[in-house]
């Protein structure tokens, strides 16, 4: 079992993680993420708006138009915008048998949006350490009325609205639930952003390949001031193993614009199938930017899914030297099933690049 | 970034505050020195569609404060006059910032904002120069962009022997001071811009 689990892990770590989201800009007053992002949810191929805030906003220095594509070296492109995510990770992990390290390319993706009239068209194409080399792990279309439209409608493939969208998909919260690498399926999505509040509404559809959910998701949320939010969320569905609702809360809030909270909640209750019983998902994280670009935080996560119990807590630091780059060091004392379910020292050191 | 300098707008409107009335026609009256005061002036901006809240405030450059004027409270009413320097706002973000000042508030020609009361009554509780009110509704004229116009909000006011506490709100419209509407890149600031002022200082 101990092996299997092992195996588990090492599969999973070689999982690409999905789009990259930053939850914590809500502590500049953006409460959603469409300044920067196409995608309503958040995360990848950015705006020609976000790109100007990794410069203004995100980053530790830059200079103007280096936050543009290929640092600025590709001019107006009209209706259509490129993008690309590539991602390395050096994994660390020791636990009382073994000392384990890895270096693991995470994220080879390309990826552009067109855009006509109300309609824009966005896609990813990846290669991937896999049997099945490429891979397009989101394409769909969007269609809203007009540029402030507050509807848009979006239907294809992409990670469904539940909770905070955040890149660590090896989170309890993530992971634990359903939702970590590779779990986007194909949807239709209904989603309403108003001054004070955010509605997401979809028709989860599935995927190819059994094993990926279907059912429905919601997800609310409610602005308490221009930089804090708190929400709920709700899945009802099955993936042809078992079938499950979740019943989610979470909290963006930020304190100052260099203080902030991330925190989500959910019960899971598997009614058939694998891992029956109800279970607890939690995850929250507490992040200080100590000069711009700079970060360093507190994070900690517990579960009890599927008869076993799983928890961690880590310190970070996290650093956007120039816009395109970033870099992570994480370390936890974790013992859950990215661990194979033993207690372990667990670090990793993660370098992204976004064209 | 525009929606930064719609923000900004507001907060000029916000600056509106204070001040006011020539000295000389409240002999009697207490005023408020606004150079003298704990000033707080904001504005909160949003921009559509992602409702990013842009959210400006005043900040003093050196020693000189962002607002100056001052207010006179006489029999219950207030008079006065306060002017914020529209150079001094702050939305966080320094193209924001650029972009506001530069090509929506024009502060090279229209460097200030500019409040004027017409109506301030406060309540019979607030007569005796001591007390607490709070939404106590108020009128004035705006100026801002050289465009001024009538706007109207609310205020809490706490009142003391020498001292005064008073938070205004009201709100604004960008286009209604012959301002553009302020976009950048997608994303367009809305019309209306809530504009707060806080002031706490000595009222003699």
């Amino acid at each position: 079992m101990k092996t299997a689990l092992r195996a588990l892990f090492a599969v999973c770590a070689l999982s690409a993680v999905t789009a990259h989201a930053f939850p914590e800009m809500i502590r500049h007053g953006y409460v959603n993420c469409t300044s920067c992002h196409f995608s309503p949810t958040g995360g990848g191929i950015l705006t020609a708006y976000g790109r100007v805030q990794a410069e203004e906003v995100l980053s530790t220095w830059s200079k103007e138009g280096e936050g543009g594509v290929l640092h600025g070296l590709v001019g107006d492109t009209g209706p259509v915008s490129f993008g690309g995510q590539f991602r390395v990770l050096q994994m660390w992990k020791r636990d009382a048998s073994f000392t384990t390290g890895r270096f693991i390319w995470m994220q080879n993706d390309l990826e552009a949006a067109v855009t006509a009239g109300p309609v824009t068209v966005v896609a990813t194409a990846g290669i991937q350490d896999r049997a099945d080399p490429f891979v397009s792990r989101r394409h769909y279309a969007l269609w809203r009325t007009t540029e402030t439209s507050p509807w848009t409608v979006r239907a294809g493939r992409f990670l469904y609205a539940y909770g905070i969208n955040t890149p660590d998909h090896i989170l309890a919260t993530k992971r634990g639930i359903g939702l970590g690498e590779d779990t986007e399926t194909y949807n239709v999505e209904f989603s309403y952003l108003a001054e004070h509040f955010d509605i997401f509404a979809t028709a989860v559809l599935g995927f190819f390949n059994s094993g990926y959910d279907r059912g429905f998701a919601l997800r609310g949320g409610w602005n308490l001031n221009d930089r804090s939010k708190i929400g709920v969320s709700f899945f009802a569905g099955d993936n042809g193993v078992r079938t499950r609702k979740l019943y989610g809360a979470y909290a963006m809030i930020g304190f100052t614009e260099h203080l902030f909270l991330l925190a989500q909640a959910d019960l899971q209750n598997v009614v058939a199938g694998t891992g029956l019983g109800l279970g607890p998902a939690a995850y929250a994280r507490v992040d200080y930017e100590f000069l711009k670009g700079l970060h360093g935080y507190a994070s900690g996560e517990y579960s009890y899914l599927g008869g076993l119990t799983g928890y961690a807590a880590g310190l970070g630091v996290q650093w956007f030297p120039r816009p395109h780059f970033e870099l992570r060091l994480h370390y936890d004392r974790r013992d859950d099933r990215n661990t194979g379910n033993v207690p372990a020292h667990y670090g990793w050191l993660m370098a992204h690049y976004y064209i | 970034m525009k929606n930064t300098l719609a923000a900004a707008a507001l907060l000029m409107g916000s600056s509106l505050f204070a001040n006011v009335t020539p000295a000389q026609a409240l002999p009697t009256g207490r005023s408020m020195d606004f150079a003298k005061t704990q000033a707080n002036v904001e504005f909160l901006a949003v921009g559509k569609p992602s409702m990013l809240k842009i959210r400006g405030t005043a900040k003093p450059e050196g020693e000189t404060k962002p607002l100056q004027g001052n207010l006179t409270v006489k029999d219950g009413v207030v008079t006065g006059k306060a002017i914020l320097a529209l150079n001094t706002l702050d939305t966080g973000i320094a193209l924001r910032n650029r972009h506001m000042k530069e090509k929506y508030l024009e502060t090279e020609k229209f460097p200030n904002a500019e409040f004027t009361f017409t109506e301030l009554k406060l309540p019979d509780t607030l007569k005796k120069g001591e007390g607490e009110a709070n939404a106590v509704p108020f009128k004035g004229v705006l100026k801002i962009h050289g465009v001024e116009k009538p706007v109207a909000g609310t205020v809490d006011v706490k009142l003391s022997k020498d001292k005064a506490d008073m938070g205004f709100k009201f709100q604004t419209r960008i286009p209604d001071f012959a301002i553009n509407t302020p976009s950048f890149l997608g994303v367009t600031v809305a019309e209306d811009v809530e504009v707060t002022v806080k002031l706490e200082g000595p009222l003699t």
